[in-house]
């Protein structure tokens, strides 16, 4: 039995580290990164069946990470969760073109963010089925 | 008696003989004399005779012009007809004669008093008055120059009155013509474009400073319609709007841009309670406020807001999730349930910082900062404030040296924040050098300036040229530094805020990417 695979990204340490430590209590496999070139480059190499990311951060942002992702035929079709601590100014405008399929306001709960994995990508125990 | 043959009233033949005064002729001349040459007399006497009844007959004469006298004779004395016509003749001659005479002496009476009113006149018109005395004048002339005299002094009042007057309206006249004037250097001189357009849209008056924002030059534009002037669409429906009579319209808020200007639309109707009938319109005083401070100032405002938010809910996200964590038991071990309260307790932490500088920002900036000015030793404070940071040194490895001149040196400051800006150069020199690192704080007597420096000098990460002029806004990190350590983009602000704003001093900033940063503060000592 395969489990699902999420890549977390954050420039704040402590929220990569908090939702990762949630995904994995509860059976995920998690791939983290510190900015969005990271996340680019991990997903490309892991291939995870799920991006959770911050919106605001250095270098690259978490809009523009999808935007990659989308173009990329390799990652073109993960689903992605956003984190984001200016929530008001995501639109739908902005995420309408995108893999966004969840938009999480910050201060956010970690089991806010479990149910909306697994809404996305079923109980991991009764779906064995990735990408 | 009988003999005389003539009927009653009929006109028998002249009396005069036909070579001394041919009839018809003289009376016609005389006539038509009469009026112009009142005094002239009549060069003959003409006479008629006639017969009125049987006892009486009649002499017509004429007398001056053309007055007659008619005489009635008793022919009773008379024998024969050549009798009463000789009589009549004699009588007619002699009532001719003394008519002759009283009116050649009235025409001199008369042109002697006219004479005399002349005069008057003359005198009234030159304005002297004491050359006539009404009692020199003819006494038929007393009332009559009585009331020409009444007249002319009415005639002279209202004159006098006029001229008042005209003296006043001059003077009203220059005075609102140097008010206009004023007036209209007022407008010119006003940085704030001026438009005027009247009632057909038509631009009777621009100042400078509207030429030099919308590029056109008043003489060119006077007397054109505003439309073929000024391009702007919201102009023109603020100047169509007030110009209606529905100025009310215009109420509504306008802006417009030119170059990265803002200005306010401000149109106001002139005198528009004397166009209220008609359907014309009104003459339109169009302002164009600049509003661009205003508006940086709500840029400014709302991302300082959006900024504050984001750092805010950073470490609150990271609190509400580790204590869920800790709630839901998804730390089982006592190693991980520590590592969670460590790192709620950091981010409350840095909240209670975040908050505490953001506070005393706002306050220095609002000028509500509570200042204890006292005079104070720079090298104790900074002494102070190296302890203070020598544990977090000593867990990168750097090395943290302090070059301290004696306490001699007193500045007059606010002990409290004169420390927190020092602690917060330390605290960054600290964050942004990486292990085994050094960092030297200093304090150099400048006594030519008479002030001292505070030197924080570091082997730290340093800063690209283009961020320096950058570094002490709010918020501003260094893309390039931001993983290198956590900050909230305010501590250096707060720093430039304590020294320049608080304290009248300097703060500077040298830098060179991967050799290190040298901040300084300088403070104005007091004597020694």
């Amino acid at each position: 039995m395969s489990t699902f695979k999420v890549l977390v990204c954050d420039d704040e340490p402590h929220i990569v580290h908090v939702v990762s430590a949630k995904l994995k209590n509860n059976g995920f496999e998690v791939v983290t990164a510190g900015d969005g070139e990271e996340a680019f480059a991990a997903a490309k190499a892991e291939s995870p069946d799920l991006v959770i990311t911050d919106y605001q951060m250095p270098y690259l942002s978490g809009l523009e990470l999808c935007a990659r992702l989308r173009n990329e035929a390799q990652t073109s079709q993960i689903p992605v969760i956003m984190l984001t601590a200016r929530g008001f100014s995501l639109g739908d405008d902005d995420t309408k073109d995108t893999n966004i399929r969840k938009v999480l306001p910050k201060p956010f709960s970690p089991r806010e963010v479990l149910a909306c994995v697994h809404e996305i990508l079923g109980e991991p125990a009764t779906t064995t089925s990735s990408q | 008696m009988s003999e005389l043959k003539l009927k009653p009233w009929q006109i028998d033949e002249p009396l005069v003989d036909e070579e001394l005064s041919p009839p018809d002729k003289a009376t016609k001349a005389t006539a038509e004399a009469a009026p112009l040459d009142l005094g002239a007399a009549p060069a003959r006497a003409p006479g008629r005779v006639g017969r009125f009844n049987v006892s009486m007959a009649f002499v017509i004469a004429p007398v001056v012009g053309a007055m007659l006298i008619v005489l009635f004779i008793d022919v009773a004395p008379f024998s024969s007809e050549a009798g009463v016509r000789l009589w009549a003749k004699a009588l007619a001659a002699g009532l001719s004669g003394l008519g002759a005479a009283m009116a050649a002496w009235n025409a001199m009476a008369r042109r002697r008093s006219m004479r005399g009113v002349l005069v008057a006149m003359q005198g009234l018109t030159n304005g002297n008055k004491d050359v006539v005395d009404a009692s020199s004048l003819p006494r038929d002339l007393r009332p009559v120059w009585k009331a020409i005299e009444a007249h002319s002094q009415r005639v002279g009042e209202g004159l006098r009155q006029l001229t008042d007057m005209q003296r006043k309206l001059q003077l009203d006249l220059t005075l609102s013509e140097t008010n206009r004037r004023r007036t209209l250097a007022v407008i010119r001189a006003m940085s704030e474009p001026v438009l005027v357009t009247d009632p057909f849209d038509q631009i009777v008056l621009a100042n400078p400073a509207i030429e030099e924002l919308l590029g056109f030059r008043e003489e060119e534009a006077l007397r054109k319609n505003v439309d073929s002037v000024v391009q702007d669409e919201h102009i023109l429906e603020t100047i169509r709007e007030t110009r209606s009579a529905d100025a009310r319209a215009a109420d509504r808020r306008r802006e417009v841009f030119v170059g990265d200007r803002v200005f306010l639309i401000v149109t106001a109707p002139l005198n528009p309670s004397q166009n209220k009938e008609g359907s014309e319109g009104n003459t339109v005083v169009t302002i164009l406020r600049d509003i661009t401070r205003e508006h940086e100032t709500a840029r400014k405002k709302s991302e300082f807001v959006a900024h504050v938010a984001h750092e805010l809910r950073t470490p609150l996200s990271s609190i509400r999730a580790y204590v869920e964590m800790l709630v839901d038991g998804e730390a089982d071990d006592p190693e991980t349930r520590k590592e969670y309260y460590d790192i709620i307790q950091t981010s409350a932490e840095r909240l209670g910082r975040l908050i505490d500088n953001m506070l005393n920002i706002s306050r220095i900036e609002a000028g509500t900062v509570r200042i204890n000015r006292e005079p104070i030793g720079v090298a104790m404070i900074v002494k102070e404030a190296v302890d203070m940071m020598r544990p977090s040194a000593e867990e990168k490895n750097i090395e943290l040296t302090d070059n301290l001149t004696p306490a001699m040196f007193q500045v007059d400051a606010d002990r409290d924040l004169i420390y927190q800006a020092v602690l917060n150069l330390i605290s960054n020199a600290i964050k942004y050098t990486p292990n085994e690192g050094k960092v030297t704080v200093s304090t150099v007597p400048q006594e030519e300036r008479h002030r001292i420096l505070i030197q924080i000098e570091d082997t730290g990460a340093g800063i690209p040229k283009e961020d320096l002029p950058k570094m002490f806004e709010k918020f501003f990190r260094v893309e390039a530094n931001k993983k290198m350590a956590k900050g909230t983009g305010l501590g250096l602000n707060l720093v430039k805020k304590i020294v320049e704003d608080v304290h009248s001093g300097e703060v500077l900033l040298a830098s060179e990417v991967g050799v290190g940063s040298t901040f300084t503060i300088a403070l104005p000592v007091v004597g020694r």
